[in-house]
């Protein structure tokens, strides 16, 4: 154990002198900062800006004033829908539309952190990817190993430094993002509603942004290169893409699988909860399709990236104690 | 074809280092490739202990495999007595090694390098400076590992045994890359340390410094033993002195000396080797010079040559070379052609 602490205190000091992390980390925060500005523009709009988006609410208003009967009735004629659905087509614009309110804590805080989070992910898998794929890359990994012929501890020892990494970074994206929007808006006497609901969120994401430090070091462990380990987060887009079509409908051969696609996951992990569509066709020729939506629960998901990482972090460690270093 | 030539220290009761039927194969893409093959490997306590062969032949896998670097397939060695790699924790502050080019962490400093090994061994950060000093890196520390020198790099790696004061020293081929300076110096170290009692394992193919500087030697071949023991012994083993004598008619000095009972054999163009002639008797060349000089032929030369590593270590490894077509653990060859098969192509 005494081990171990030693070890990971000399794993995270390479860490923090790498100049991966160090440039990866400034990135996340400098984008972090950059949405403040834009954050800025919306919870404390300009007077001017308030007028002019006030008066494009009020002109597009009196535009659907003046059209909206007679374009759900063309609608109707035409056999776009029932009344209804018509109606349901030309909504009437609201303020929030145009922005003339600024709009709440929650909804900019949650925005704020999704970006802070999606940000994180990325850094946070590239810096884990890279710390173990250098040490391959450079032949290092062989030299430490001399010293230190511990295995699983070196294991143990580099993935607990990039998990703590990981979660420090985001931890610092994304609640220097809420402290910072919650500043703005409180600055400009709004209220900050469902404060605790978007930090929860907030809590939320750090978990993911370390675990893809992990993944990103484990993932490089196995391949033993940092690129390949990119490349693995690339194939799959490209490979999701593809099986696209075999997952949207509910009929499809692959229907059962959206639940334990990762992006769902994690878009249930940090939403606390997702709902997504698929298909079922009315037609025979599938001109016409009814829209089925479906749940990916926080709880699954939980347990589904609980499963992962274990199953990661034990193939890793069953990999990386026999694996010949060179 | 092993041949043993002093007692076995197979049965000393501490040996720093040894082996038994190690074997390693490493897979690569034409299949299984051994390296190593029923190695038997006995490394007193103390001293400096050469380890010697051809390129490719399994010098550096067995140190990585006495390290934890490599997994053998078979066999098995023990450092000072605890089976390695099962208790390799518990010795490996007694060992120090470096594999081949010592490869550090490169946009790094040497002081950091050395600071991150101390902090993952629990040695004193203190002791960075002073290991620095040692290896006469003092000034450069706050260099960067990538722009070390090849001689740097491998002071560095020195410096870096040195952290934990080790009692065995495995250097692989450590004068790789040094100018005549460095590796003087680098077997005065060896020496050094073999004087203060810790056993140093080095292996080279530069025979003629592993000569100036072991007490004992193993020579390997194909992944396989092929001599052992004292190198003054294996020395003996390897050709009888002679001298070799410069003089006007070579022809007649050839006949007196084989008169007199030499046995002597035309050397290069206008010298004779001189063999003593009969077994177990030791040459003297002052005898030879009385026997020539007495017929009224005076030499204007006369120089003794000695066996050395290199001799024998051509003679042993050339028959293993020899044997590099032979079809020793050759898979029979298909009937009819097939595609190639691949196994696990990863390397
Ligand atoms: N990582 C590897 N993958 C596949 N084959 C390897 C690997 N490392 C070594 N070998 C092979 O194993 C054999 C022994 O290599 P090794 O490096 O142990 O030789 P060596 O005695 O150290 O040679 P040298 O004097 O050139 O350093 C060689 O045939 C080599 O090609
Ligand atoms: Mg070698």
């Amino acid at each position: 154990m005494n081990d171990l602490v030693r070890l990971t205190a000399a794993e995270l000091t390479r860490l923090r002198s790498r100049r991966v992390s160090i440039v990866a980390a400034v990135v996340v925060l400098a984008a972090v900062a950059l949405f403040q500005v834009l954050i800025h523009s919306e919870v404390a709009p300009t007077a001017a800006a308030q007028a002019s988006a006030r008066q494009a609410y009020e002109a597009a208003q009196q535009t659907w004033q003046a059209q909206h009967t007679q374009s759900v009735a063309e609608c109707v004629r035409q056999g776009g829908g029932t009344q209804e659905e018509c109606e349901s087509y030309d909504p009437a614009p609201t303020e929030a539309d145009f922005q003339v309110t600024p709009p709440p804590f929650d909804q900019v805080g949650v925005a704020g952190v999704s970006t802070a989070t999606y940000l994180s992910l990325f850094a946070a898998f590239l810096i884990g990817a890279s710390f173990i794929g250098a040490e391959y890359a450079t032949g290092s990994l062989a030299n430490w190993l001399t010293f230190v012929p511990r295995r699983l501890e070196v294991f143990a020892s580099k993935g607990v430094a990039v998990l703590l990494a990981s979660a420090l970074l985001g931890a610092v994206a994304v609640f220097a993002t809420l402290g910072l929007t919650a500043a703005q808006v409180a600055g400009h006497g709004e209220p900050l509603v469902r404060a605790g609901h978007v930090a929860a969120a907030g809590g939320r994401a750090v978990v993911m942004v370390a675990l893809a430090g992990v993944a990103g070091y484990v993932i490089a462990l196995l391949t033993r290169h940092t690129v390949a380990a990119i490349a693995v987060p690339l194939g799959y887009g490209l490979v999701r893409t593809v099986v696209a079509g075999f997952t949207s409908d509910v009929d499809a051969p692959l229907a059962w699988l959206p639940p334990y696609l990762p992006e769902l996951n994690l878009q249930a992990f940090l939403e606390h909860g997702v709902t997504y569509t698929q298909y079922r066709s009315t037609l025979a020729d599938g001109s016409d399709y009814t829209e089925i939506e479906k749940h990916v629960s926080f709880g699954h998901s939980g347990l589904y990236w609980l499963t992962l990482a274990v199953v990661a972090v034990v193939a890793g460690a069953l990999v990386f104690r026999r694996r010949d270093v060179t | 074809m092993t041949t043993s030539a002093a007692p076995r220290h197979a049965r000393a009761p501490e040996l720093a280092v040894s082996t038994t039927g190690l074997r390693k194969t490493y897979r690569t893409r034409k299949g299984r490739r051994v390296a190593v093959e029923g190695l038997d490997l006995h490394v007193p306590r103390g001293g400096v202990h050469g380890f010697l062969g051809p390129n490719g032949s399994g010098k550096t896998t067995t140190i990585r495999m006495l390290l934890g670097l490599v997994r053998p397939d078979s066999g098995s060695m023990t450092l000072f007595g605890k089976p390695v790699p099962a208790q390799l924790p518990a010795v490996v502050d007694r060992v120090g090694a470096i594999v081949e080019q010592p490869k550090f962490f490169p946009a790094f400093t040497a002081r950091r390098n050395l600071e991150l090994l101390a902090a993952g061994i629990g040695a004193p950060k203190q002791r960075v400076p002073e290991v620095l000093a040692e290896v006469g890196l003092g000034e450069r520390g706050g260099d960067r590992f990538r722009s070390y020198s090849l001689g740097m790099k491998q002071r560095l790696a020195i410096a870096g045994t040195l952290l934990k004061d080790p009692e065995l020293l495995i250097f692989d081929e450590p004068t790789n890359g040094l100018d005549p300076a460095g590796i003087h110096e680098i077997r005065q170290t060896m020496r050094g340390l073999a004087d203060a009692g810790r056993t140093v394992l080095v292996s080279s193919h530069i025979l003629n410094e592993v000569q100036q500087v072991a007490d004992t030697v193993t020579i390997i071949g194909r992944g396989r033993l092929l001599a052992e023991g004292d190198v003054d012994a294996i020395l003996a083993r390897g050709g009888t002195e002679a001298v070799r004598v410069r003089v006007p008619d070579p022809a007649a000095a050839a006949e007196v000396l084989a008169r007199v009972g030499f046995a002597p054999s035309p050397g290069d163009p206008g010298t004779v080797l001189v063999r003593s002639g009969a077994p177990g008797v030791p040459l003297d060349s002052a005898q030879v010079n009385r026997a020539l000089a007495d017929h009224g032929i005076y030499l204007a030369e006369l120089v003794w040559q000695r066996p050395d590593l290199e001799e024998v270590f051509l003679s042993l490894t050339a028959e293993e070379h020899l044997g590099a077509g032979a079809p020793r653990a050759a898979p029979p060859a298909p009937l009819a052609p097939t595609a190639p098969r691949r196994s696990g192509g990863r390397s």
